[in-house]
């Protein structure tokens, strides 16, 4: 089963690979747009919980202080 | 609207509706991106090289889009002088960034097979390539001021100002004889496009749509813990 579902995806992605006579320029499209957004949303969503758990540490410390 | 910008509600709105878009825009992206690449033909003129046009018009309608998005709350800040709205506008631009990146990128590698060049100055590409440069500048204005109220002020303007720039994008394949093809989706008749075609590119614009409000609502979330920090230290060093 594992043997037939790597032939799938070999198949998919050769297929993929050389459709059209430009296909070269579909997967790059794809992988850089995919690739630039998943960075983007992983880069923005670190930034958001690195300041919240700094904040987050700083009020638990002033609440002991208190 | 006035009450959307008290920074706790927009908390509870957006911690409310965060699953919601994060979850259609992975739905977005995997049904997109499935219709794109397995379940939709060919072009008869473009070949296989169609199926860029599913990453590349979602991306430029998305650039020009999160601008106007910008100048709004730029002008909501100017006006009714809403710290939210100018922080709306500073999260939003990097967002814009990279959708007018990615329009640039995935439609020179669209316009080699097709026109031959991957860049030529017609109309429609110099002002979205001016509009990239919007974004750099606004980004940049508020990079170089340590003062946050005058940051906000200064690139509220060029926000504002840059807006004309996006009927010149919309119209320029109409005002001027350029090699890039007329309005096909967003025109009077109705887009201009096939259903099987139209399929795939309707759900990767409503997947981007989703990635954008996803992103827009961390880093604004983001921006507001920041400020937050700011404040504890300058009042911790008073």
């Amino acid at each position: 089963m594992i043997l037939g579902a790597k032939q799938m995806i070999l198949n998919v992605t050769m297929a993929l690979f050389t459709t059209g006579e430009y296909g070269e320029f579909i997967w790059p499209s794809y992988i850089i747009s995919i690739g630039a957004l998943a960075v983007l949303a992983v880069l923005s969503w670190r930034r958001k919980q690195t300041f919240e758990t700094r904040l987050k540490t700083l009020e638990t410390q002033g609440k002991k202080t208190k | 609207m006035h009450r959307f910008a008290n920074p706790a509600r927009f908390q509870t709105l957006a911690n409310a509706i965060l699953p919601w878009t994060f979850g259609l825009t992975i739905l977005g992206f995997g049904l997109g991106l499935y219709y794109a690449l397995f379940n939709s033909p060919p072009d008869y003129q473009q070949g296989e090289s169609v199926r860029i046009m599913y990453v590349h018009v979602p991306a430029a309608l998305m650039a020009e889009g999160v601008y106007v998005f910008m100048a709004v709350a730029s002008a909501i800040f100017i006006i009714w002088k809403h710290p939210l709205a100018a922080l709306a506008a500073k999260s939003a631009a990097p967002i814009g960034l990279v959708f007018t990146g990615l329009a640039l990128i995935t439609g020179s590698l669209w316009g080699k097979p097709m026109w031959g060049t991957f860049w030529v100055w017609d109309a429609r590409l110099t002002s979205v390539l001016v509009l990239l440069f919007l974004y750099l500048g606004y980004i940049a204005l508020w990079q170089a001021m340590d003062d946050a109220t005058k940051a906000a002020k200064t690139s509220s303007i060029l926000a504002l100002v840059g807006v004309v720039n996006i009927p010149i994008i919309k119209f320029s394949v109409e005002w001027w004889n350029t090699l890039h093809q007329p309005a096909s989706i967003v025109r009077l008749g109705g887009p201009t496009i096939d259903s099987s075609m139209l399929t795939p590119l309707f759900l990767m614009i409503t997947a981007y749509a989703f990635f954008f409000t996803t992103v827009l609502i961390w880093r604004l979330q983001g921006e507001l813990a920041q400020r937050k920090l700011e404040k504890i230290f300058r009042e911790q060093s008073k």
